[in-house]
């Protein structure tokens, strides 16, 4: 999609997907709980896209998940931590705590 | 001492800024009055340049500057990165072309203009004439007698060699051995690309003579070394900012010509100026990687028992490879992996073409790796011993220790066994082989690929021996810990944390750990051989246990107590069974900066320690066992894995979910090497994969779900037990899918010698099998 193509539609990125006092979304917190960032370049196309993804798709089976995800590249997590964010996700099993706080995630397969 | 967080999945620390777009990568940085450097780059892989015009360039509005070799290659003092001088700095290197080009996408001038979008027309309007000589490609060519140069002045295009030595004993041992095995392997072209390429802003200000540097990086350090001696200035004129960094793989451990010729554009201009390396440049200008052959002759008992190997390795190095870009010395020494092979030799040449440089992609040696654990399925089918069951009877075991390979370097502590059992239960080995036995009645190609690793990390050598890091308590008992690490991803401002934390017994939210500039951190090499969980990690860890020590002494002291009978518990130092008998971390670091008559006679001063470590070893083993299940579509030559499991063993693991995460990445690039990732060039140096949609790499639709097993044996070269294994994925995996694939091909009598295994590659081994 070009920039113009997206002429009075109202735009969502990263920064809008947080609350304004430093909260972080289900998505968000799902990539932290799961590890499903490393480097952390590609990671606000991926929560993005997987924002778009669960709206459209609150449910999604692993075959969906991977699908949607094809689009966006990362090349330090294998994907693995990603894929279990978006399942982690859309379970609604994220933990919301604040950035300060240590937080330990349980072992997940 | 208890561990409240080493060992435990901690969330990072990192991530909250990631995760807001708060990330400053070096292509943030924008700095008042900054240009922008774009490239002219040769079309051509061989030729004589004619002309270079640059005109046009200079009409086109915004553009600041043109530079061309005459104005920048003579400013150049020096090339050669910290450690490289004393190991021969024989290197080819220019930072413009001049005279000749040497390969498609050599850098031929610099464009500087007052934005990216116009410092590309200036690009443009460049005219270049080059007149076009045949190139050399192919190493085999290469090596021809009457091939071309790719160097004019130099004799022959062999760059490095290990010329073979007679082995008259090993020639007999082998002759004489009941069953002898010899194969030729190769491995393509691979281009390394991290997604964040190469980027540098470059700022020298001509009234303090001073340059400050943001770079994307793996070490800050080593840049300020090299632009000095480059430049011909003194260290402390330079500052490097290491931003954040997204990732390197190996990429970015030293700069290349075109970031210095962005300093050196800097310095002439007396202004800022920008560089971020497109996708494009990327891939067909910065190094390459992989590109190997090896020819191995392997021999055994009856019984599979090794009886001895000799090895010929050769390696492509492009034109102008990179600082420690060849990879044989190493890849010669470690050839014997984690098996007793009783007798070895190597050779190896590494050759020059007009192709883009060889650098260092994580596990840069890997090749031993790749053809020894396809040698041992080679064998293992003369044998008709069953690929398990031979590395059973060869692995090293823990009577075998400390183990001296052949080559020469000793294991003193090696699982390799371990891993193997735990992977082959893991995946239910036994129960696939007879199920596999069904499958193949069915028709269906599904093979097992097994292979075992042994992992050199933490390599302690030259510039690599030693790391440093300030632990530095503050008036509220707050730490923080200057590293030498370099994080690009690793997590270590996270893990460093939890191991600090651990030592102080504080809250690891109390921690905080700072890195990436060369004002503050102390000298180290930054974040590259798998070293930083092992030396820098290690440095912060005795630093806290000095900061540690320091605090008991003061509380002991002002309570006339042992500091023996003190505890610290939540950021509190008490008298073991008398909590309300003691001090809080910020009163203590009260005392020790501004009470220095109330500390124990002779206490340093202070809450703050620095320590520079090296190991008890100037090689930290670790090692991994893969085992890849894939189904082979002979119609359409696709491959898919079905299940991939991985037991490897790094010591102490500090944040499993990183080791876990260390282990995925590397495993899918080794995965994407073998199936989809081909660098090609056609027959006149051109190459043909600069894109995405050409150069393939895996997504999420393609990897498998990685199933993992942790042997977490403790290290015995630090404090912490722990063991890099950042670059094992890597290595181990693609011989594990290799494997996998040959043996799901093998009914078809199919051999698999060389990658890619993309699907049209499968279906000619099938159709060339099928015609023989």
């Amino acid at each position: 999609m070009f920039a113009v193509q997206a002429d009075g539609a109202e735009i969502t990125t990263i920064e809008g997907l947080g609350s304004p006092d430093g909260g972080l979304s289900q998505v968000q917190l799902a990539f932290r709980d799961a590890h499903g960032l490393q480097c952390g370049f590609c990671t606000p196309g991926f929560v993005v896209s997987v924002t778009a993804f669960l709206h459209a798709n609150p449910n999604p089976t692993d075959q969906e998940i991977r699908q949607a995800l094809s689009g966006n590249l990362c090349r330090c997590t294998g994907y693995q931590g990603i894929i279990n964010a978006v399942r982690l996700a859309a379970a609604g099993d994220a933990t919301p705590v604040p950035d300060d706080q240590p937080t330990l995630t349980g072992e997940r397969s | 001492m208890t561990s409240r967080f080493v060992g435990q999945r901690v969330a990072r620390r990192e991530d909250a800024r990631f995760l807001t777009g708060r990330g400053r990568y070096v292509d943030d940085i924008a700095v008042p009055g900054m240009l922008h450097a774009a490239f002219v780059r040769s079309d051509v892989a061989r030729g004589r340049i004619a002309s270079i015009d640059t005109a046009g360039a200079a009409a086109v509005p915004g553009v600041a500057a043109v530079f061309v070799a005459g104005d920048l290659n003579p400013l150049v003092h020096d090339f050669l990165v910290d450690g490289e001088a004393a190991l021969g700095g024989d290197r080819p290197f220019r930072l413009l072309a001049e005279g000749d080009v040497r390969y498609v996408g050599e850098p031929l001038a610099v464009v500087v203009a007052d934005s990216r979008y116009r410092a590309e027309d200036g690009v443009d309007a460049i005219q270049v004439g080059t007149e076009p000589m045949p190139p050399v490609l192919d190493v085999d060519a290469a090596l021809g007698d009457d091939a071309p140069l790719v160097h004019p002045t130099s004799r022959s295009n062999v760059y490095h060699e290990i010329p073979p030595a007679p082995t008259p004993d090993l020639d007999s041992l082998l002759a004489a051995a009941p069953v002898r095995v010899t194969e030729t392997f190769r491995q393509h072209r691979y281009a390394t690309v991290p997604m964040e390429t190469r980027g540098i802003v470059a700022s020298w200000d001509p009234f303090q003579q001073e340059l400050t540097v943001w770079i994307s990086t793996q070490g800050p350090h080593g840049v300020r070394s090299l632009l000095a001696r480059a430049l011909g200035i003194d260290d402390t004129q330079i500052r490097v900012i290491m931003p954040d960094v997204g990732g390197a793989f190996g990429l970015k451990m030293n700069p290349r010509p075109e970031e210095i010729a962005v300093v050196l554009a800097s310095r002439r201009l007396g202004r800022p100026v920008k560089w971020i390396q497109d996708r494009r440049e990327n891939l067909v200008a910065d190094d390459h990687a992989r590109d190997d052959r090896a020819t191995v002759t392997m021999a055994a008992g009856d019984d599979g028992v090794l009886v001895g190997a000799k090895v010929d390795f050769t390696e492509g190095a492009g034109a102008f490879p990179a600082a420690f870009g060849s990879a044989t010395v190493f890849s010669s020494i470690l050839f014997p992996g984690p098996y007793r092979l009783p007798a070895m030799a190597a050779s190896a040449r590494t050759v020059h073409t007009n192709t883009a440089g060889r650098g260092s992609y994580r596990g840069p040696w890997m090749f031993e790796t790749v053809a020894r654990e396809q040698m041992m399925d080679c064998l293992a089918a003369e044998l008709r011993i069953d690929p398990l069951e031979l590395r059973r009877r060869n692995v090293i075991r823990d009577a075998d220790l400390p183990y001296t390979m052949a080559t020469g370097m000793v294991y003193d502590q090696m699982t390799a066994a371990a891993t193997l059992e735990q992977a082959a239960d893991k995946i239910g080995y036994h129960r696939l082989r007879d199920q596999q036995q069904a499958w193949r009645r069915e028709g269906r190609l599904i093979g097992i690929g097994i292979s075992l690793l042994a992992e050199p990390t933490a390599i302690a050598f030259s510039w690599m021996s030693t790391d440093a890091a300030t632990v530095r308590v503050g008036p509220n008992g707050r730490v923080d810990v200057v590293t030498t690490a370099a994080s690009h991803g690793q997590s270590l401002e996270t893990t460093i944390a939890q191991v600090v934390a651990d030592e102080l017994a504080i809250d690891l939210a109390q921690v905080r750990v700072l890195q990436g500039d060369t004002d503050a951190t102390p000298l180290g090499p930054g974040t590259g051989g798998s070293r930083s969980a092992v030396i820098p990690t290690s440095a912060a860890r005795l630093a806290a246990g000095e900061v540690r020590s320091r605090m008991l002494a003061i509380v002991a002291h002002h309570l006339e107590a042992s500091p023996d009978d003190l505890e610290i518990v939540s950021g509190r130092v008490q008298v073991a069974g008398s909590p309300a008998k003691g001090m809080s971390v910020a009163e203590i670091a009260a005392k020790a900066y501004t009470e220095p008559a109330s500390l124990p006679p002779g206490l340093a001063l202070g809450l703050e320690a620095q320590t520079r470590y090296t190991p008890d070893s100037y090689c930290t083993w670790a090692n991994a066992c893969h085992i890849c299940l894939c189904e082979i579509d002979a119609a359409t030559g696709s491959v898919e894995i079905l299940r991939y499991v991985v037991s490897e063993d790094c010591g102490v693991m500090i944040n499993p979910n990183v080791v876990e995460g260390q282990i995925a990445g590397g495993v899918v690039q080794g995965i994407g090497g073998v199936l989809y990732e081909h660098l090609q060039y056609d027959d006149s140096g051109n190459p043909l994969t600069t894109t995405f949609l050409d150069y393939l790499l895996p997504t999420a639709a393609e990897v498998p779900e990685i199933e993992y097993g942790h042997v977490e044996t403790p290290a015995p070269t630090n404090p912490g037990g722990h063991k890099g294994l950042g670059e094992g994925g890597a290595i181990a995996a693609p011989p594990a899918v290799i494997n996998a694939v040959a043996d799901a091909l093998a009914p078809l009598g199919v051999k698999v010698r060389s990658q890619p295994l993309g699907p049209a590659d499968v279906v000619a081994l099938i159709e060339s099998a099928e015609r023989a």
